[in-house]
């Protein structure tokens, strides 16, 4: 157990592809038996996390150069490592009913975007990072072309657009790492931390953030992720709100522990800013049910982007009590989006796969053909609306309440009127708890592994609220005190090294 | 310079193919040329002017010992690692083309009144 623990780092990478490969096999006799092996492969990244995941892991002594592939992982990549791994265990369970005689491959996919996942938040240098996010991206739209039935026209031209907008963002993110290893020749995160500076850093910067936007999907770059969201099956869900996951990852981490988040901080307020109003402002005037949590998963991205460059700024004025409280609203803002995001896009995918129409001027009243499915979106809504004591209450109003310590008056503002028009802009709840629709409708609510999953994700919903106080000091306080700490990560990381040299030297 | 220059220009080509929404095919051609173009310029980046190719032989490495004994300038050779990153980047972007076409593909196969409907679906 010693040496599995002393390995965590590299099985964190190789357990969901070993999971995948078994899932493929599995997949030929019996379709749960795959699902069995891809929700193991998720379960053991979690248990590799709380045992021994934390510290460095390099290969052959390259690290002493700046070169390999290093791994590291720290309290900001845990939190990551466990939202990803319950994003894909909840859509493997979802799609269950769904995949049929396809599992295998279908499971070995989701198997393979979640280790190209947990190799973008344990990357110890920026090439492996892309590489990673590209592995994930290629997984990701493969499943999106699949589908949940199979080759849908939608599925098939919202994957092509996921592919279309990622090569732009991998070429962008490429050419700011071929800009950094130009000037300092290493991309080590450690090594590089603090070391850009002026047009340099202004040139990287630009290209990294526009081509970390793209791979978010924060407005303007949006579109392809709407579409990702809205294609059949719960593999768009997860794409889109893995997506969101891994590029707000290496927002923080490049962001703040390499480049040096006080000079970045206006221009993450600004992003976060237009895509936090833009995703809920553009639902308005929208009745497709799918479509509008879509938007609302944009915007809960841009929240988190803007508490993050709230928290930087606030960390550069001085002010490191409320930029500790933007950081940790933002970080547990990720575990909240990621829960009540993927429970509101399962849910809005049962109207347009049961109900057989996704518009919500042509349903109503679908909470008498479809309780369940009517709890479920009803919860993700009002978490994401910041009603108590849902999770999504405390992460937003430690966001606020960082505003107001840190008199970003402005900011805040904007924070509750994002909230307050999520209240006005449910045309999903419209579907389920409006008038009874005149035109008859064969609505089937959820069932079977569908139901399971969604019962999950709501008991994720409420847990994540009345626990919100352990996870915030026990997950989301260390996570925030990595980004407070900036480029000093640089003697963290070395730090880190050198303990594992000295114990591989005493295990010799 | 030049080199430079080109990247950039082969850079622009390809976003410009694959933002215009020209057709598909012309986005797929466009996927290659973003990545043959960062590839571009990590082979740049890697480059050293007068190097030798970064390959160890028995003569290469009894000339650099020669060379680091006498207290001489060893010979200069090209970055290695980033001529590796450059082959990633080609393979990775080769195996996103490949992808995109093979789904250009099952699309041109399908007709607009096939199950999913027509392709409005996917528009923004």
């Amino acid at each position: 157990m010693k040496d599995i623990a002393a390995h965590a780092l590299p099985l964190m990478v190789m357990a969901p592809l070993l999971a995948g490969l078994l899932a493929m096999m599995l997949g030929r006799v019996r379709p749960w038996l795959a699902a069995a092996a891809a929700i193991a492969g998720a379960g053991s990244v979690v248990a590799l996390a709380a045992r021994g995941g934390q510290g460095a892991y390099a290969v052959a002594g390259w690290h002493r150069l700046g070169l390999g592939a290093g791994l590291y992982c720290d309290a900001l990549s845990r939190v990551f490592v466990i939202v990803i791994a319950a994003i894909a265990a909840v859509t493997v369970i979802h799609s269950l009913g769904t995949v049929g005689e396809r599992s295998g491959g279908w499971y070995g996919l989701v198997m393979m975007a979640v280790a190209g996942m947990n190799g973008v938040v344990l990357a110890g240098d920026l090439f492996s990072l892309w590489v990673s996010l590209e592995l994930a991206g290629v997984a990701s739209a493969a499943l999106v072309a699949l589908g949940g039935r199979g080759g849908r026209r939608g599925d098939l031209e919202a994957a092509f657009k996921a592919m279309s907008v990622g090569a732009v963002a991998s070429g962008m993110i490429v050419l700011a790492l071929a800009v950094a290893y130009c000037l300092r020749g290493t991309l080590n995160m450690g090594l590089l931390a603090g070391q850009l500076t002026g047009p340099a850093q202004a040139m990287f910067a630009a290209l990294l953030a526009a081509g970390l936007a793209l791979k978010t999907g924060l407005v303007p770059f949006h579109g392809w992720r709407i579409d990702a969201a809205r294609s059949s099956g719960p593999a768009g869900a997860m794409t889109a709100i893995s997506a969101g996951a891994c590029g707000i990852y290496a927002i923080c981490r490049i962001f703040f522990n390499v480049i040096g988040v006080d000079t970045m901080a206006p221009l993450l307020m600004g992003i976060g800013a237009i895509s936090a109003a833009a995703g809920v402002l553009v639902t308005f005037g929208r009745t497709d049910v799918r479509r509008a949590a879509a938007f609302h998963s944009v915007s809960h991205c841009g929240v988190i982007v803007l508490a993050l460059g709230m928290g930087g700024h606030l960390a550069g004025m001085g002010a490191t009590g409320a930029a500790s409280m933007a950081l940790v609203g933002a970080i547990l803002h990720v575990l909240n989006s990621s829960a009540f995001g993927m429970l509101s896009a399962l849910s809005a995918g049962a109207i347009g796969s049961s109900a057989g129409a996704a518009d919500a001027s042509e349903l109503g009243g679908l909470s008498v053909t479809m309780p369940k499915a009517s709890i479920s979106s009803a919860m993700a809504a009002l978490s994401s609306a910041g009603v108590p004591p849902l999770g999504g209450f405390w992460s937003q109003l430690c966001m606020i309440g960082a505003a107001v310590a840190g008199r970003m008056w402005l900011a805040g503002a904007l924070l509750v009127a994002v909230a307050a028009a999520r209240f006005a802009s449910l045309a999903k709840q419209r579907a389920f708890f409006g008038r009874l629709s005149s035109k008859p409708t064969a609505a089937q609510d959820i069932r079977g592994p569908a139901l399971a999953a969604q019962l999950a994700l709501m008991i994720a919903v409420i847990g994540l609220g009345v626990f919100s106080f352990i996870l915030a000091i026990e997950l989301a306080n260390p996570a925030a005190d990595v980004l407070c700490n900036g480029t000093s990560y640089a003697e963290a990381v070395a730090e880190a090294v050198s303990r594992m040299s000295a114990s591989s030297r005493g295990g010799r | 310079m030049i080199p430079y220059l080109a990247a950039v220009i082969l850079f622009a080509v390809g976003v410009f193919a694959i933002v215009s929404g020209r057709g598909r095919h012309k986005a797929i051609i466009g996927m290659g040329l973003v990545h043959f173009a960062a590839a571009l310029v990590f082979c740049l980046a890697g480059w050293r002017t007068g190097g030798e190719p970064p390959l160890v032989t028995s003569e290469s490495w009894e000339a650099t010992s020669r060379a680091v004994a006498s207290g001489s300038e060893a010979a200069t050779i090209h970055d290695p690692t980033a001529q590796a990153m450059a082959a990633m980047v080609i393979l990775i972007g080769t195996a996103m083309t490949v992808l995109a076409a093979a789904i250009h593909s099952k699309l041109q196969t399908l007709s607009n009144d096939d199950e999913g409907g027509p392709s409005e679906e996917a528009t923004s």
